[in-house]
């Protein structure tokens, strides 16, 4: 059964059709009986009248000597009696216009059916009152059959036009009584992926209930499950976190021992740093995840924060001899400002990491119009169009591990980004650098219009920037 | 009945619904043809070529509803669901559809060029064309709710009793219609009339609502000739054979 509402009407529609037209053949052919009968005994009740009229006129007519012609008195469309009077001696004494001069049947009395003058005729026979003459009453069949029909037909016709209203009435009957079930279907579409919480059971229709509470119990039992699991990444990296400290503490130990270091304590060293920094990417992936950010949000000077930054980054640019470029509006937007130093630095790091020493980067953030636009922009091997989309993928690498950056990563980077990205209600898109080669991240976030507070704040900041190593808005490392 | 037949057949098999559309189709517009050339049709082969139409169009019926009976005795036979779809490779559903289509088309072809006929009939009529309609109205709604809520008893069947349902109810409508067969063949001559075997009209007339209706449904004739016995026969023994067959080949795997 593909659609119950189809079953229903289908068969409900057969059932009454079937009933309805069976009882209107039953009472179709039952009432032609009834018509029978009744166009009968109107022919006994013509004979009755002719008694009353005919015999008082046997004299007149008989010295007449021809045969009384009675005029023809019809209705369009009706059935019309006609009649013949004879003497006993089989002489006919009167007769209506559509009758013929001669007999139509010998006198035997009782109905009967006769063919004359092309059609077929219903016939009574019988002698009058006084036993002297006899009549014959005459009608045609085929105009009593029509007149029956016509007659019955008219208690047959609503039926079958009631069918198709019957049909539509079902359909639209159905469909609200199966209201609830659509409801339900179009609650459960409707949900995001990550909303579990149970359905509403109230004003459910008691078939159901069952269904109802069957989901229900399912979607308890998945949210444990994604809570379970959603736990354990982070219980894993956060367990992780001392044995690979202490491990790290060994290791440098062990190095500081050996003298030259032996290449295999290098890669142990290397293998270490490698895990570290994956433990701590997969936190700040469960950090920055929706249903666990616990951050502020608040008026942050985007500008300000990026500089300070780059400040930090200063030791990574000069070990690759990087060159790196800033320049930029003021720009200030609501954000909780670690997510948003995490975001940056992650876009900083991979510009660091995928470009080549003696590589140019350049930093912009552009107030435009009500948004502000963050762009990183490097000259390094960029990533391929089809591959754009995929980055934000956890643990997706462009190439997979066949890059040669020489830097621990892991493919969690970019996830990061896209986290704090939709924390923020922003936007993020990867272009190519308008360098000769390279990628350019652009960040497009709705722009916050500083309050004289904030000006405060910024001032404040202000100070504390003036003593690090960034002089101007447009500096360069070297 | 027919047409639920092998409607809720296809439901059951899992096959597509489509082909009752190609069938309809073809089957409407055949009857129209019929109907349209019927005076031709029955001039033609000197006088005879109504009867050898309706014969061809009967054994067309005929010979694709045993075909598909073969093929569905073995889906009958295996009880297990794996065996089920395992007995049915792909390159059998083209010739599949095409049995199916050819049933229905050919079945609507002849009856639906009788009621074209009927309703041209009535045209010259206006007085009567009214009640003649509502008549087929009646017909025609009596006719396919009787269909839809076959079909869907068919459909609600388990597998396991629909599969032996639809063999036997085929196989009794092959030999009714093969016993129309033999009566066009003797209507014109080409086969000797012999005298009846048996006379049933004591137990059911043909002129009987139950006459008719197990007329209808499957071909019964109360006084058949011995060459309509022999048509029943040849028809009917395909299917028969098939099922025996298909019984003492499992029997012997069993015994292995």
């Amino acid at each position: 059964m593909k659609s119950i509402r189809r079953f229903l009407v289908i068969t409900l529609l057969a059932i009454v059709t079937l009933a309805n037209f069976i009882a209107a053949v039953r009472g179709y052919l039952g009432s032609m009986d009834e018509a029978g009968q009744l166009f009968n005994q109107r022919m006994m009740q013509q004979v009755d009248l002719l008694n009353y009229t005919l015999p008082g006129l046997l004299e007149q007519i008989r010295t007449r000597q021809d045969v009384l012609l009675l005029p023809e008195r019809s209705m369009d469309n009706g059935a019309s009696l006609e009649f013949q009077w004879i003497d006993n001696d089989g002489q006919l004494l009167a007769r209506s216009a559509a009758m013929p001069p001669t007999l139509v049947a010998p006198l035997e009395p009782g109905f009967s059916f006769v063919n004359f003058d092309q059609y077929r005729w219903h016939l009574l026979i019988t002698p009058s009152a006084d036993k002297k003459t006899w009549f014959i009453l005459a009608e045609r069949d085929d105009q009593r059959y029509r007149l029956a029909e016509s007659m019955i037909l008219q208690a047959v016709y609503p039926m079958v036009l009631a069918i198709p209203l019957i049909g539509v009435i079902i359909w639209l009957v159905l469909g609200i009584g199966l209201k609830p079930v659509s409801r339900l279907a179009e609650e459960l579409r409707q949900r995001e992926a990550t909303d579990l919480h149970a359905l509403e059971q109230r004003d459910m229709p008691i078939e159901l209930v069952q269904l109802t509470q069957s989901t229900n119990d399912l979607l308890r039992r998945l949210s444990a499950s994604f809570a379970r699991e959603k736990r354990f990444s982070a219980d894993a990296a956060h367990e992780l976190r001392t044995p690979i400290a202490a491990l790290k503490i060994h290791c440098d130990n062990l190095l500081l021992e050996q003298n030259p270091p032996l290449a295999s304590a290098l890669k142990l060293q290397a293998g270490v740093q490698r895990m570290h920094y994956l433990v701590e990417q997969i936190l700040l992936l469960n950090r920055t995840a929706p249903d666990h950010f616990m951050g502020k949000f608040e008026p942050t000077n985007l500008t300000c924060l990026i500089k300070e930054m780059i400040a930090e980054h200063s030791e990574m640019l000069e070990a690759k001899h990087q060159q790196i470029e800033f320049e930029g509006d003021d720009c200030w937007v609501m954000g909780d400002r670690p997510a948003l130093e995490t975001l940056f630095n992650n876009l900083l790091s991979n510009a660091i990491k995928y470009t080549l020493t003696h590589g140019r980067i350049a930093v912009n953030t552009w107030q435009r119009g009500s948004k502000v636009v963050l762009e990183v922009m490097d000259n390094g091997p960029g990533i391929p169009e089809g591959q754009r989309e995929r980055v934000f993928d956890r643990f997706y690498r462009v190439d997979g591990d066949r890059h040669n950056s020489q830097t621990p990563g892991c493919g969690l980077g970019l996830s990061i980004v896209k986290q704090v990205v939709d924390l923020h209600g922003a936007c993020i898109q990867l272009t190519q650098s308008r360098f000769e080669r390279g990628l350019l991240v652009m960040v497009t976030f709705a722009a916050y219009v500083p309050s004289a507070q904030d000006m405060r704040n910024r001032q404040a900041s202000q100070y504390v920037r003036d003593k690090s190593p960034l002089e101007d808005e447009a500096s360069t490392h070297e | 009945m027919i047409i639920s037949l092998l409607l809720a057949l296809s439901r059951q098999i899992s096959l597509n619904h489509r082909w009752i559309l190609v069938a309809m189709v073809i089957g409407i517009l055949g009857s129209w043809l019929l109907a349209y050339y019927a005076y031709a049709i029955a001039e033609a082969l000197e006088g005879v070529g109504q009867e050898l139409l309706n014969a061809t169009l009967y054994s067309a019926v005929i010979l694709s509803a045993i075909l598909l009976s073969l093929h569905v005795i073995p889906l009958s036979m295996s009880a297990s669901k794996r065996a089920f779809s395992e007995r049915r490779p792909n390159f059998f559903q083209p010739a599949l559809y095409s049995m199916l289509v050819i049933t229905v088309s050919c079945s609507v072809a002849r009856e639906g060029s009788e009621i074209w006929i009927y309703v041209s009939g009535f045209l010259y009529d206006p007085g009567a064309l009214q009640s003649a309609m509502i008549g087929g109205a009646i017909g025609a709604g009596i006719g396919m709710s009787l269909g839809a809520i076959a079909y869907y008893l068919f459909v609600f069947m388990p597998k396991k009793i629909f599969l032996p349902f639809f063999l036997v109810t085929v196989t009794l409508v092959v030999g009714g219609l093969s016993m129309q067969v033999a009566k066009q063949f003797m209507q014109i001559g080409w086969l000797e009339s012999a005298a009846p075997m048996w006379d049933s009209s004591f137990l059911v007339s043909e002129q009987s609502w139950l006459g008719e209706l197990l007329y209808a449904l499957l071909g019964y004739d109360a006084s058949p000739s011995m060459t309509q016995g022999a048509f029943y026969l040849a028809a009917i023994m395909p299917t028969i054979s098939g099922v025996l067959w298909h019984v003492l080949h499992r029997r012997e795997n069993n015994n292995d």
